[in-house]
């Protein structure tokens, strides 16, 4: 028996939770670990019934869990989420300022942090000093990873959360790993399926370097990699090739960030073997669409017909608009809207159609404004990548008095390579393949290129 | 006031971004002088101008340029001075 994948008839959490949960308990594989621990599925069930029995006065409240490495508070959480509480997901990595910031703000009543694996669940609960209300639906509240500003507040529910879900592999059970934050919508994708197959888990500590993760991998015999553009480059120049192609892969997925070609490529020369996938999701809409043929972009027919799963496409003025499925149930201090009838959002996904395939061009707001000629620095990046002895780069835009702004660009080098030499070459190969313009011209070797939580390139000014 | 010195460390400061700017653009730096005008003659364009003056932001930690004001600059000179008494 299995559960029904991409589940479209909306249960309640009455019923859909205690009937997943139960299915759980029934299951011999390893279920969750981390770097020092693990849980079998049988004790996680277990545990979900306890902290059912033990957390029941948390019915239908406002609630904030810290999600992290610790397995057993995902049972803490779907427990909460069955007893219809409105759950609001933190992160163990976020700064506890804002985190309480956000909690007086959506007038959370209690806020879940486990310490420790073996934590009695009531003592994880802090009850906050806010007139309790008790009008929960089982929600799920996810912070986005905002660049800039305020992160938004989008809600969704068990049933959009897992609608998504794809059914399980026909090789049987495979092992994840996660390498997105749990608590942001990629990370949750990975946790639902994961679930909801049945699968096993494997959540590596947060800053985890890339060797620790390959050694983590090839511990776990992990199967499917889920990760940005940016976190498979970085696996991939920092990691040991030698040892990432010990790894059984079956299935690489990337997703947040649009994929190039020379990536592309790069992974399928090193696991020939799997499943390469790339997947277009955003916190609000949920997945829209993947692609699984190796190439960067997607087809253009996308934009013809609405996909099986109900996801629609179009570019307006050069943007990506999606209406999805999918989609989230609006913003938590909003009045919940029902995703069946959601209404076209544009992406801030700048996109270009050549022929039969659409590619990013990057996004709106990152768009670099260079005395009115605009760069989109993506393009640059890709230009700057096809440079022997680049491993990687960023480019960004630096604040100009006279031209409002310049391009910027830090790279790092490829093992073997001098980054005086690749800076040099840098200087050159742009000057032949790009306007004045579009050319960086603030050029820094760097040792690693920084990323945001969501494991995305930052590209905003500096 | 500025002493001799200082307005000489500038001068060279000055001159060494310039050169920067020139290899940048596969350009062999022609020699700099406190009298050298800053128009096209010396094969440089308007974002040129821009990064140089960026690239002096750096290197004074200000910038005389975003101030409201658009100040006069026709030579080397007239450049030192203004990095010299800019706030």
């Amino acid at each position: 028996m299995s559960f029904p994948p991409g589940n479209s008839v909306a249960p309640g959490m009455g019923t859909l939770i205690p009937s997943l949960v139960e299915l759980l308990g029934t299951v011999s594989s390893p279920g969750l670990a981390a770097t020092a621990m693990s849980m079998s599925w049988r004790s996680w069930a277990e545990e979900v019934e306890r902290a059912r029995r033990e957390l029941a006065y948390l019915a239908r409240s406002k609630t904030g869990i810290v999600l992290g490495s610790l397995p057993r508070v995902y049972a803490l959480w779907t427990a909460l989420s069955s007893l219809e509480a409105d759950v609001y997901l933190f992160d163990e990595t976020m700064n506890p300022e804002s985190m309480s910031q956000l909690a007086e703000r959506h007038e959370l009543e209690f806020v879940a942090a486990m310490q420790t694996q073996d934590q009695p669940f009531p003592d994880a609960i802090r009850r906050r000093d806010v007139r309790p209300d008790r009008s929960g639906h089982g929600t799920v509240t996810i912070f986005t990873s905002g660049t800039t500003g305020e992160p938004k507040a989008v809600r969704h529910s068990w049933e959009t959360l897992t609608r998504p879900v794809r059914g399980s592999s026909p090789s049987g059970p495979q092992t994840w790993l996660l390498t997105y934050r749990p608590s942001l919508y990629a990370g949750i994708q990975v946790f639902m399926h994961y679930l909801v197959n049945r699968d096993a888990l494997v959540l590596p500590d947060p800053g985890s370097s890339a060797t620790e993760l390959t050694g983590l991998m090839q511990a776990h015999r992990v199967t499917c990699v889920s990760a940005t553009p940016s976190y498979w480059r970085r696996l991939i120049t920092l990691g040991s090739r030698a040892q990432l192609q010990r790894l059984h892969l079956a299935q690489i997925t990337l997703g947040g960030e649009a994929s190039d070609q020379a990536l592309l490529d790069a992974l399928k020369q090193l696991f020939p073997m799997a499943r390469l996938v790339h997947i277009y999701a955003t916190s609000e809409l949920g997945r829209c669409f993947s692609v699984s043929d190796g190439r960067a972009g997607f087809p253009a027919s996308y934009l013809d017909a609405p996909s099986r799963e109900g996801v629609e496409l179009k570019m307006e003025d050069g943007e990506l608009h999606v209406r999805s499925a999918n989609a989230g149930l609006g913003q938590a201090d909003e009045a919940p809207t029902r995703s069946r009838n959601a209404s076209w959002l544009a992406t801030g996904d700048l996109i270009d159609r050549v022929g039969d395939r659409c590619h990013f061009v990057g996004r709106r707001t990152e768009l670099i404004n260079v005395g009115g000629n605009k760069v989109h620095p993506l393009r640059v990046e890709q230009v700057v990548c096809r440079i022997p002895g680049v491993a990687e780069a960023r480019v960004y835009s630096k604040i100009s008095s006279l031209v409002g702004q310049m391009v910027a660009c830090e790279f790092v080098a490829c093992e073997g390579f001098e980054a005086q030499a690749v800076k040099e070459a840098v200087l050159t190969y742009c000057r032949e393949q790009l306007a004045p313009h579009e050319r960086p011209r603030f050029i820094e070797p760097v040792a690693q290129i920084r990323l945001s939580e969501a494991g995305k390139k930052h590209r905003g000014p500096t | 006031m500025s002493t001799g010195a200082t307005a000489n460390a500038t001068f060279e400061k000055i001159v060494g971004e310039f050169k920067v700017v020139f290899r940048s653009k596969g350009l062999t730096p022609p020699s700099l002088a406190r009298e050298t005008v800053l128009d096209g003659s010396l094969g440089l364009e308007s974002l040129d101008f821009a990064e140089v003056v960026v690239r002096l932001e750096q290197v004074f930690g200000k910038d005389p340029f975003s101030e409201g004001t658009i100040p006069e600059v026709r030579t080397l000179h007239d450049l030192c001075t203004l990095y010299e008494t800019a706030a």
